[in-house]
């Protein structure tokens, strides 16, 4: 099986289109179909519906599509970790961070790390913590931030440290003390679903025995940027972690209520793969143990 | 401290603020040089940091020559720097 004719099927079926697919893959639509039956010939099964409204995957190709997606993605890593062997800058480090330490915490600490490692070249990217921990497994990223702790087989945990959630609400909010009875009188801008900050919210909502479906949830968002201006403008409540609000604390424009010292804590830690050898990420792995707590403020 | 800090205060010219929140590393820093570099003898320069590394490479460049008058951790994780030239 060739690489390229599993891209040309994966970028079919991504934009549901041939056309889309040879126009990024700067080939012609025929050439695209042929490396798409070159695919469906290797392993022997009928994966592409043709029709003339467009394409659109078999059962076969559905499957076929879901692999592909891990095996083109660990195939760019090999690909980007090679150009980095031939550029002489052997350490690459790709990291997938769960959004609140990813804005908030780690750009400093990278800074820092690369100090003294000067041929190193780190690619970051985003994502809620259970995508983390699937990328950390299937390979396609080496070291993985994330909230709360995981550990598998596969997978290796140091937890680093604890953060602490808040209720906030705009400074000109007139009380700083509330009864959480009261809390289902205000409107609520709350992480989305995906996030595990939201489980953290859950659970310790239920330990204080409030249903978080009785409040009145006005938003959701993955957003923590855009929850902060909805709050800040004066449009309800939220419950955020302290480490992303600092500045708008400091300003004034937020500010934490107390509700019966309810505790939002929760650990974050840094996973990564059990095959990771590597001495330069581990190296990485080795700093965020010894100095994590420092830079992770 | 707190009474060489106002004692200080009062022969104060300009008193400029950088705001450094939310801002990575060396930005802090390099923006706390140029500012240094603009006042004249006598100005206070007032940085507020929010990540502990920022606090100590400002704290590192500046206390070397005696310029640092006061770090206030403000709230938890916030600090302000007080700079004098």
């Amino acid at each position: 099986m060739h690489i390229n004719n599993l891209i040309a099927f994966y970028k079919t079926v991504y934009y549901k289109s041939i056309s889309y697919a040879a126009k990024e893959l700067y080939l012609s639509q025929p050439a695209i179909s042929q490396q798409i039956k070159a695919l469906e010939k290797d392993l022997d099964t009928i994966l592409l519906k043709r029709s003339n409204r467009g394409v659109e995957p078999t059962a076969a190709g559905e499957l076929v599509y879901q692999y592909a997606e891990n095996i083109l993605n660990i195939y760019e890593n090999m690909i980007k970790d090679l150009e980095c062997f031939k550029d002489d800058c052997f350490n690459r480090l790709s990291i997938t961070s769960c959004p609140t330490i990813g804005q908030y915490a780690l750009p400093c600490t990278l800074h820092e790390f690369k100090k003294n490692h000067k041929n190193l070249l780190v690619h970051t990217e985003h994502d809620f913590t259970q995508k983390v921990i699937y990328n950390v497994k299937e390979g396609s990223t080496d070291i993985g931030f994330i909230e709360g702790c995981y550990s598998d087989e596969y997978i290796n945990c140091i937890p680093l440290g604890k953060y602490k959630m808040h209720f906030v609400a705009s400074s000109n909010f007139p009380e700083k003390i509330l009864s959480k009875n009261k809390l289902i009188h205000y409107n609520f801008f709350i992480i989305h679903k995906n996030c595990s900050l939201r489980k953290i919210i859950e659970e310790t909502l239920l330990n204080y025995s409030i249903d978080i479906k009785k409040l009145k949830i006005e938003m959701e968002s993955p957003s923590i940027e855009s929850i902060k201006s909805s709050v800040a403008a004066g449009h309800g409540l939220s419950i955020l972690p302290y480490i992303s609000i600092k500045k708008e604390l400091y300003t004034k424009t937020l500010s934490i209520i107390n509700v019966e010292n309810i505790d939002f804590t929760y650990n974050y830690s840094l996973i990564y793969n059990k095959r990771l050898k590597k001495t330069p990420k581990y190296d990485f792995i080795e700093f965020i143990k010894n100095n994590g707590k420092e830079f992770f403020c | 401290m707190a009474k060489n800090f106002f004692a200080e205060y009062m022969v104060i010219k300009m008193i400029y603020e950088i705001m450094c929140m939310g801002e990575i590393c060396p930005l802090p820093l390099i923006k706390a040089k140029h500012k240094f570099e603009e006042a004249s003898k006598g100005d206070l320069i007032k940085i507020i940091v929010d990540h502990r590394c920022t606090l100590e490479s400002i704290d590192n460049y500046f206390s070397k020559h005696d310029y640092i008058i006061e770090i206030k951790e403000v709230i938890q994780g916030v600090w302000e720097i007080y700079i004098k030239k």
